[in-house]
């Protein structure tokens, strides 16, 4: 897959979300999104090219607004996805409903408060929760690691 | 019974400050937050205030191990955004410098990594070895730790036939060594018993919450910049992505050890493969309005800097996410369920820099919980007000 496909899925698939496409450099492409479509766009991107990897969002303060980038690696290319909030009310929706994230901010609300916090929901969220209960490794006990021939205290 | 431990911001066991709040159960840990912003040093905001040139040396010291990593991915950036290509001698000599540190941060770890686990003898070794290569950094650059060999458009200082064969010396000193450690870190029982099953990370945990560098790669994750968007001369250059799939503390170090040795065949790569020619082109003094996104793979990661130009010769925004930050979301994952006696092991595994990962943008009152954003004029004014302007040295009595 190169830009060119990569543009056209964008333009074809996303047509009315996605626009301003821009491909400055080799394997880096621009996009503009209104933050209605936000979540959209990227569960869209998940589907369609299995964009994983959020390398980082960056914010940019762009007059009465500001710019949020998002930042995706792929094996094919990185897509930047922009979408601008007003100063007025900077909201935009988490996107931890399409990629599972950031667990530090979820479970610190009230304290020094980090400016990556990727991902800001409240600790009562869904996500959270299910994030709670996922399955983990069984605990590895002392009595356990003796009786598979582990010395007790590693 | 469930209770929290504190641990930090202050505390003797960690070299920066960070708060590691674990919720346990007798020694197991069930939970565990972490809570940054102990530090703010305000380096992006620096970066909008100097020139393309001077950001280079501010970039650079952003991180005291990886420092080449942070200066050579702002480089490549602005080289993108002036459309300017390096000579080919000039990114070998960049390249060459960033394996070498790639090789002093991984024996860095790798020592630090056997003091966690006890092993202080073997911290010892790693630690004497790595002066091998910061020694051949030294001669390179003139430096130990910030080398200032970067230049936009290339690289500052040349290489010479003995300078040549130092380097070759070097590596082979160190590869000897290096597969020694490779056979102690993965055979010696006590290291392994204390390293097997710590810190579990299992591949879809790793790829779900966006783990990076030899955190994700011990986890069966095959993803390395050099290799998946390769830059400069990696798309050229034989040598192989190291993974491993205990998805522990156990494979992150030997993920790291034979990272090291993939690192010498780069480095003989490079000064077998020396093209002959310049090491650097001109630079512009501006930058056309743009933005770049540049990657590069750091030693503990993906390093990722986004730099906005609106014409002028200061970028307008330059975002920098260190790989730490990447690895924090998965290291509350590799806590859980672990020992405390496990805590500085796991946390040390992910090889965090936690002053190059913060950036803290607003700040809460921990009594009140009020909110405020601090300005560079607020901070002067209170640190007028705590420390008012005091007499010269001079007219201070002698306190004994």
């Amino acid at each position: 897959m190169n830009d060119a496909q990569i543009i056209d899925i964008l333009n074809t698939r996303f047509s009315g979300q996605v626009r301003d496409v821009t491909n400055p450099a080799v394997r880096r492409i621009f996009f503009t999104v209104e933050p209605k479509d936000l979540l959209a766009v990227v569960g869209g991107l998940k589907e369609a090219m299995g964009l994983w990897f959020l390398s980082t969002i960056s914010g940019v303060d762009a007059g009465e607004s500001f710019e949020i980038v998002y930042h995706f690696g792929h094996d094919h290319g990185n897509l930047n996805l922009r979408t601008r909030i007003p100063k007025a009310d900077p909201h935009v929706e988490s996107i931890t409903r399409t990629s599972r994230g950031d667990p530090l901010r979820t479970r610190a609300p009230g304290h020094v408060r980090n400016g990556h916090r990727s991902y800001p929901r409240p600790a009562s969220s869904p996500h959270v929760r299910r994030l709670a209960g996922r399955e983990l490794p069984p605990p590895q006990g002392l009595e356990v690691r003796a009786a598979r021939g582990g010395h007790p205290r590693r | 019974m469930k209770f929290q431990i504190p641990i930090g911001p202050q505390h003797p066991a960690l070299k920066e400050p960070i708060s590691l709040r674990m919720t346990v159960e007798g020694e197991v840990i069930r939970d565990a937050d972490i809570r940054l912003g102990y530090n703010h040093r305000g380096v992006e905001k620096l970066a909008e205030q100097k020139n393309w040139i001077q950001n280079i040396y501010l970039m650079e010291r952003i991180c005291g191990i990886c420092s080449h990593s942070h200066s050579t991915c702002y480089v490549q950036g602005v080289e993108k955004l002036m459309e300017i290509e390096p000579p080919r001698r000039g990114i070998f000599i960049r390249y060459l410098v960033s394996e070498l540190e790639r090789v002093h941060s991984h024996l860095l770890w790798l020592g630090v990594a056997a003091h966690e686990a006890g092993f202080d003898s073997f911290f010892m070794y790693t630690w004497r070895d790595r002066e091998v290569v910061m020694d051949l950094l030294e001669m390179i650059s003139g430096n130990r730790v910030h080398y200032a060999i970067n230049t936009i458009g290339g690289v500052r200082r040349d290489l010479d036939e003995g300078q040549i064969k130092k380097i070759r010396d070097g590596i082979k000193i160190l590869r000897e060594r290096s597969e020694f450690y490779l056979k102690i870190g993965s055979t010696e029982p006590t290291f392994v018993g204390r390293l097997a099953g710590v810190g579990y990370l299992s591949k879809a945990d790793a790829i779900a919450l966006c783990a990076v560098g030899p955190t994700t790669r011990a986890s069966g994750v095959a993803i390395d910049v050099r290799k998946d968007d390769p830059h400069a001369f990696y798309d050229e250059v034989p040598f192989d992505l190291i993974t491993a799939d205990t998805c522990d503390v156990l494979g992150r170090t030997v993920v790291r050890i034979k990272e090291v040795l993939e690192s010498y065949k780069i480095c003989e790569y490079i000064v077998d493969n020396l093209p002959a020619g310049d090491i650097a082109v001109k630079a512009p003094k501006k930058a056309k309005p743009n933005e770049v996104v540049s990657r590069y793979e750091a030693p503990r990661g993906e390093n990722i800097h986004y730099i906005k130009a609106n014409g002028t010769d200061k970028p307008e925004r330059v975002k920098v996410r260190a790989p730490t930050l990447g690895n924090y979301a998965a290291t509350v994952v590799m806590l859980r369920n672990g020992f405390i006696a496990d805590i500085p092991l796991i946390f040390a595994a992910i090889d965090p820099c936690i002053c190059c990962a913060e950036r803290v943008v607003e700040l809460v009152d921990a009594r009140s919980g009020e909110e405020s954003v601090v300005r560079f004029s607020d901070l002067r004014a209170l640190a007028a007000k705590r420390r008012p302007v005091r007499s010269v040295k001079g007219n201070v009595p002698w306190p004994l």
